[in-house]
């Protein structure tokens, strides 16, 4: 299938009708259109996603508002979207679906168009079906938060979905058809023959048959429930990791609070220690003056020539004991020399005296230089009392902060949410064990079967019953097991191809060695680096990875993979439409996953912000159709930016200001 | 290489493929040609009965399958 024109009126942000051409040629096949964001990307992707499948894509903004605002607020009660497509046998179609904000859709056309002749086809939906099945409008219409979240870990769901791709569904189908013929033929034989034994085996298989589909049903329906209690499960993780949970605000509480104790215990402790060296330093500082006087006397008398005086006692006692004097004069008792000496005596220094001068010089000293530290450490005790002070009042600061977000937590809320997850695990648990149940009942049934059968083939050969019908089912029995055969050979080629075409994209893209396995089992795509370790698929690698798969399945759908495969049936070919598909990549990737999107794509739709160079060179030549989404706001530009684009070196405005509504425009730019 | 060369390459790769799987059609068995034609022609039976807009009721399905394998000779 190919798109070839789009037509809206009044859908969503765009007001009025509007109208595009997709590329769609062998050489060209790629259509960009340019938007900001909330410029109408989205709303175009919803556009088409909405006509295919009457449905908008999971999580949009406001599902229930069809029609464009200002047209609703007009008067107007009506919108549609019209897509013109061309199917895979060529065939060209124009689908019309209308709808309103009340109910999502009013009505659908699709018309087949013949010679330029409109023709109304009955039971439009059905077609539509065959076109794109429901289920596959996923794999080719993306937005980038379903990228994001595509998951290629595998699963009956997945396995389903890409069989359906590959049209290995309608083998499915076809097989499980000529089970059905085989068991009529060999009810047919039976009535023919009126044999005892084979109308008891057939009776034993007819109940088998008769019981098999609603056990098939029942399985159908549990793993329905299965994968609506899981969304649901989803949908209260998401909402529970959007509410502030309370413990681990709590605990932050309970820390700040533990810092702010151990903040007053310091404050404590360093407070009683300026106390204790404000004792101490009170009486050196007090010491320090009178010292200061003690010195000031010392130095006085030093200078004086009185203290101490420059003649000894020894000497003085030794000229008396010998009376004479040092020049050697002899001295006479009572002369007035004598009576100098004696007076000198009186004010001579002694050792003690010296002793005692040292003694409190030292004592000056060591006070004047405590004095002279104790100001400094009181200091800076006092700063460090006045940084714990400021820590202790950020920490209250804190703990009210967080005391406000608890007393706002709804509580009620979390708790109600957390006793519903744990009821849906518990009914998801009941339902994995029945399922199990079934499961195996249909094993052993379809076991019993098959042991039945040949028991039936065995007796029916003996007595030669119903030599025709037998013979026409042995026909059946082997078309059947040679379709079987191809249908295995054909899944088997199928996901070895895929494996070489995503190893061969990563060899080309990645700078590190890295490889791809496909399990054959439940489809789960893995990524593995040069020591053969598991690489998440939420890293920018996983990423990759995604893209190139999606790449790699539409391309071996359409038969543009090197090695192909020998469909018995046709695969799914439609466009892939990817609304800003390079925001969830690492900008190292995008040019190169833009390449091979538009290599392996017959037809590429990318809805799309700015973006580098690399991209525009690497789909340039292959790019048919450009648009610009232009974003026009009703009110003053205030401090919004002016968003634009670069094209091929000019410069393109996507947004303006002051104008008459709020709406999204498309606009063609030359290509 | 030039990039002439290179989509030149690509297409004698394809070329060889197609005829890799032409040559494995030709190499089966007279049995697997036969059983590959009636396969295709029953695909497209049930694709004609099943596509959405042209479904027929079930026993239609069976009665046709029946009678198209039946009409066969193999």
């Amino acid at each position: 299938m190919q798109l070839l024109t789009l037509q809206l009126s009044n859908f969503r942000g765009f007001y009025d009708y509007h109208e595009l051409e997709f590329a769609h040629g062998e050489e060209k096949h790629v259509t960009v259109l340019h938007g900001k964001n909330g410029g109408g990307k989205t709303n175009l992707l919803n556009a088409i996603h909405w006509c295919i499948s009457g449905k908008l894509t999971p999580g949009v903004d406001e599902p229930d508002q069809l029609i464009n605002a200002d047209a609703y607020a007009l008067g107007v009660n009506e919108c549609y979207v019209e897509l013109s497509l061309r199917s895979s046998t060529g065939t060209q179609y124009r689908i019309r679906r209308t709808g309103s904000n009340k109910k999502k859709e009013v009505s659908l056309e699709v018309f087949e168009i013949s010679q330029g002749n409109s023709k109304l086809i009955d039971r439009g939906e059905s077609l539509i079906q065959s076109l794109l099945p429901a289920g596959l409008v996923s794999w080719f219409f993306f937005d980038s938060e379903s990228i994001a979240n595509l998951e290629l870990t595998g699963g009956d769901e997945f396995k389903s979905a890409l069989r359906k791709t590959l049209g290995f569904e309608l083998v499915d189908s076809l097989v499980k058809d000529l089970d059905t013929v085989q068991a009529r033929l060999r009810r047919k034989a039976t009535a023919q023959t009126n044999n005892v034994t084979l109308d008891d085996l057939q009776k034993k298989m007819n109940d088998i048959e008769h019981i098999l589909p609603g056990q098939q049903q029942e399985l159908a329906t549990l793993e329905k429930q299965e994968k609506e209690k899981l969304s649901a499960l989803k949908g209260i993780h998401k909402k529970l990791s959007g509410l502030p949970q309370a413990a681990p605000i709590e605990k932050q509480r309970d820390q700040a609070k533990r810092k702010k104790t151990q903040l007053q215990n310091d404050h404590k402790n360093l407070t009683a220690r300026k106390a204790l060296l404000l004792g101490k330093a009170a009486p050196s500082l007090m010491l320090s003056k009178l010292t200061a006087l003690a010195e000031g006397k010392l130095q006085d008398q030093e200078i004086k020539g009185k203290l101490p005086s420059p003649i000894g006692d020894v000497l003085i006692k030794d000229i008396f004991e010998e009376m004479k004097c040092i020049c050697g004069t002899p001295l006479k008792e009572g002369s007035e020399q004598v009576q100098v000496l004696k007076e000198m005596l009186k004010f001579a220094t002694t050792a003690p005296l010296n002793e005692r001068i040292r003694e409190v010089r030292y004592l000056i000293r060591n006070i004047d230089i405590q004095s002279k530290h104790f100001p400094t450490e009181i200091v800076e005790l006092r700063n460090e009392i006045i940084s714990i002070d400021r820590q202790i009042a950020d920490y209250e600061e804190e703990i009210k902060e967080f005391t406000k977000t608890l007393e706002g937590i709804a509580v009620d809320e979390i708790s109600k949410l957390e006793s519903q997850r744990q009821e849906i695990e518990r009914e998801i648990r009941l339902i994995s064990t029945e399922k199990g149940r079934v499961a195996t009942k249909i094993e052993m049934a379809k076991k019993r079967s098959a042991e039945l059968k040949a028991s039936y083939e065995r007796e029916a050969r003996t007595i030669g019953a119903g030599k025709k019908l037998r013979a026409e089912l042995e026909k059946v029995e082997r078309i059947e097991k040679y379709i079987r055969r191809t249908l295995e050979d054909q899944e088997t080629r199928a996901l070895k191809i895929l494996q070489i075409e995503l190893n061969h994209t990563l060899k080309q893209y990645m700078t590190k060695h890295r490889t791809v396995k496909i399990n054959p089992r439940n489809y789960a795509v893995t990524l593995f680096d040069s020591d053969e370790n598991a690489i998440p698929q939420s890293t920018g690698e996983g990423q990759v990875v995604k893209f190139a798969f999606i790449a790699a399945v539409v391309a071996l759908a359409a038969k543009k993979t090197q090695e192909r495969v020998q469909w018995m049936t046709d695969p799914t070919i439609a466009p892939l439409v990817m609304d800003a598909p390079f925001s969830t990549l690492d900008p190292e990737y995008a040019a190169s996953v833009a390449r091979n999107l538009s290599e392996q794509s017959t037809q590429l739709i990318l809805l799309t912000g700015h973006w580098g160079d690399g991209i525009e060179s690497a789909i340039n030549g292959v790019t048919g159709r450009r648009y610009l989404l232009l974003s026009r706001a009703s009110g003053p530009q205030g401090d919004k930016p002016i968003t634009s684009v670069s094209i091929k070196g000019e410069q393109h405005i996507l947004n303006s200001f002051d104008e008459e509504r709020t709406e999204s425009v498309i606009k063609e730019v030359t290509v | 290489m030039a990039e002439n060369d290179i989509e030149n390459l690509k297409n004698e790769i394809l070329k060889l493929n197609e005829e890799v799987e032409a040559e494995k059609i030709e190499g089966q068995s007279a049995e697997d040609r036969v059983l590959q034609n009636i396969s295709r022609r029953l695909l497209r039976e049930q694709f004609q009965m099943t596509t959405p807009g042209s479904t027929v009721a079930d026993s239609t399905r069976i009665e046709r399958l029946t009678k198209l394998i039946a009409d066969q000779e193999f």
